[in-house]
């Protein structure tokens, strides 16, 4: 029987935040939109490069576009149809703007491609299991959508703990949840197939207190995965942050500007768990997720399966709600989640949940004031950093001390905004000065370039120089000095001769 | 009384201006070093827009004492605040207003019109121009500062300025390849 023991370790900072009551989701599938929009850019920067055109039928699970990295996720079409355009339409991806999407006409038939052949992590290389994650399109679904095989890829020092983050923390989030109640036997398949391909290490699995941890223990007994730990942590905001879930689980502290896989650590998220498993040993492709929709004006919260690309309108309408003027609809939960002024913003991998945030819920923030230095933020804050002193220095704009106090560890999770009596917008303020440090650092980079450059440079005019001084001192010499020179360089080279 | 006067605020100013001088003359290897220290924080355009040959003889010449710190022109207020914070005078921020920041721009030759001279080639301070005599050059549009050296030398003026590409597109080291340039520039060409 799988262990089910309480975390050991106590949270440090974050925020208790009044659960959501009612009764569970309702579980099931979202209809098929007439048009799917699939962004090309997953993460910041690596932009997918299409493999079909304009006019192409296309199926679904079929790659629709591969990413220039070797081991990043490629990108497929999520229903069956026609591609109408490749165009920029606007996509949230940390904020709404519009980026390259390619736009599938669904034709109803929703037929798919052939999966392909299971790839069975005991018998197949470690390459072959990484390639398959890449080209199933496997990332991180808990928001960070970071390639799983990239991820993996990068463990060069054995991997001793797995960490599967069922935590989820975040009010109106349920997707997690969703799994765990409905498919508990494909976590525990996935579960199983990656504790194979990284070795049998340590499983630690890190449940919110407030789930039922009955169903995924009996799956995992079923599948053979009897020594993973089920660990329940406290349901507290930020519990379910990376760095924070693998302290709480192991007390194990990811050394700032270090990875999880530096302390032997990899921490994946429920869903991608699923997701790894069903490329693996099924051979299909990422073409749907789980997200959560819920609101006050909807007529029933409901955790939906839904296709990639799926505009959030959609989603609202199946589950009964329509989006009043003025009404806020939020991608995300209330402490992360980004506000769509738009909701035909398609729903991508990093979506979690979709919220129609109340009349009371998310009250705008009253009028800023002067911090006073009360520390609450620092209670609160769940990386132990200093917020108050990183107002500070973001106000002065010094990027060596926002540097020397950790800005780039920064999860921003909001707990200092919430907790501020000043109502300082310190996030956004974070956010901005995150943005401002990497611009100095590139140039500072860009400009230590340079010298190298200008050094080499001066160099070789240098060098040329001498060369030229050189011949034109040879040119200019004395023809009787020449003379002699030359005949010295004979009757040398004719002794030499003779001697041998 | 008024020449006793006289003299003791010329003694006064004369020994006052002893100690300034005595203040702006560090010793040889102070300077030096200090000059290393402010070049460090210059962006290494080399564009001469300082009205120095290049980003170190400005800072030589503001370890000196002999230069103001708002001449960087592509360096701006970031650089200006940067060189006072390190000359400690970072209270006169009002007297030395910065010089706004142009545009980033980098170079273009047009091809058609090129004659190959080779003349741009020595001029750029970065070597970010290729070709050879009779073969036409070109600007690695990566490498380029936008520090205009290249234009005055041309004879046919065939050389413009254009924006900029971001500089996350390559125009930092490592972009894609860097590595092979390192080795052929060690190494001769393959």
């Amino acid at each position: 029987m799988a262990r089910i023991e309480t975390a050991r370790y106590a949270p440090r900072g974050g925020l208790a935040l009044a659960p959501v009551t009612g009764p569970p989701p309702a579980w099931r599938e979202a209809p098929v939109p007439p048009v799917l929009a699939l962004p090309l850019e997953q993460q910041a920067g690596a932009e997918a490069i299409p493999c079909v055109a304009v006019g192409d039928r296309v199926q679904r699970g079929q790659c629709i576009a591969r990413p220039p990295g070797a081991w990043d996720a490629a990108i497929h079409a999520s229903s069956s149809g026609e591609v109408v355009a490749i165009a920029p339409c606007p996509v949230a991806l940390h904020t709404v703007a519009p980026r390259p999407c390619i736009l599938i006409r669904t034709d109803g038939a929703d037929s798919a491609v052939a999966p392909l052949p299971p790839c069975d992590p005991a018998r197949e290389s470690r390459a072959a299991v990484l390639r398959r994650l890449a080209e199933a399109g496997v990332v991180g679904l808990g928001g960070a959508v970071f390639s799983t095989a990239a991820k993996l890829a990068r463990a060069d020092a054995p991997i001793t703990t797995l960490i599967v983050n069922a935590a989820e923390c975040e009010p109106h989030i349920r997707c997690d949840e969703a799994l765990l109640a409905h498919a508990p036997a494909h976590i525990a398949a996935g579960i199983q197939a990656l504790a194979v391909f990284l070795g049998q290490p340590e499983v630690l699995i890190g449940l919110k207190e407030t789930l039922d941890p009955r169903p995924l223990a009996a799956a995992l007994d079923a599948a053979g995965s009897s020594a993973a730990r089920i660990i329940r942590v406290p349901a507290r905001y930020t519990a379910g942050a990376e760095d924070v879930l693998i302290r709480l689980l192991t007390g194990r502290e990811v050394p700032r500007g270090a990875l999880p896989l530096d302390i032997g650590c990899v921490c994946l998220n429920v869903a991608t768990v699923v997701a790894a498993g069903r490329a693996l040993l099924a051979g299909e492709p990422l073409t749907t997720r789980v997200v959560s929709v819920s609101g006050r004006d909807l007529s029933g919260s409901a955790n939906l399966i839904t296709r990639l690309g799926t505009p959030v309108s959609a989603l609202l309408a199946a589950c009964g709600g329509a989006v009043a003027p003025g009404q806020r609809v939020i991608l995300g939960g209330p402490m992360m989640g980004v506000e769509l002024a738009n909701t035909e913003i398609p729903i991508t991998k990093a979506s979690q949940a979709v919220w129609m945030p109340g009349a009371g819920d998310l009250p705008a923030p009253g009028p800023e004031r002067a911090c006073i230095r009360c520390g609450a933020c620092v209670t609160a804050c769940p990386v132990n950093l200093l917020p108050q002193q990183l107002h500070w220095h973001a106000r002065a704009a010094d990027p060596e001390a926002l540097t020397a106090h950790g800005l780039e560890v920064c999860i921003e999770c909001g707990c200092c905004d919430v907790v501020c009596p000043s109502q300082i917008p310190l996030v956004a303020r974070f956010r901005a000065a995150k943005a401002a440090l990497a611009e100095v650092q590139v140039l500072d980079l860009r400009a230590r370039w340079l010298k190298d450059r200008f050094v080499a440079h001066g160099a070789r005019l240098d060098a040329r120089t001498a060369r030229a001084a050189e011949e034109t001192a040879l040119r200019r010499e004395d023809p009787r000095a020449r003379l002699a020179r030359l005949r010295a360089h004979r009757a040398r080279k004719d002794a030499d001769e003779g001697s041998a | 009384m008024a020449w006793v006067m006289l003299a003791v605020w010329a003694g006064l100013f004369a020994a006052l201006s002893g100690a300034l001088a005595a203040l702006a003359r560090h010793r040889p290897e102070e300077t030096a070093a200090l000059a290393a220290a402010l070049d460090a924080l210059l962006p290494q355009t080399q564009c001469g827009q300082c009205e120095h040959p290049g980003c170190h003889p400005y800072a030589a010449a503001l370890a000196s004492g002999s230069a103001a710190p708002n001449r960087c022109v592509p360096g701006g207020s970031r650089t200006r605040d940067r060189l006072l914070e390190r000359l400690g005078i970072d209270e006169a921020r009002e007297r030395f207003p910065a010089p706004p920041v142009p545009t980033p721009t980098v170079a273009r030759i047009d091809e058609m019109r090129c004659v190959a001279c080779t003349l741009c080639l020595d001029a750029c301070p970065v070597d970010a121009i290729v070709g050879a005599r009779s073969f036409a050059h070109t600007v690695i549009a990566a490498e380029c500062t936008g520090c205009a050296l290249c234009l005055p030398v041309c004879p046919v003026d065939c050389i413009v300025l254009t924006p900029a590409p971001p500089l996350s597109d390559g125009r930092i080291p490592g972009y894609p390849g860097a590595d092979d340039l390192a080795s052929v520039r060690a190494h001769g060409p393959h």
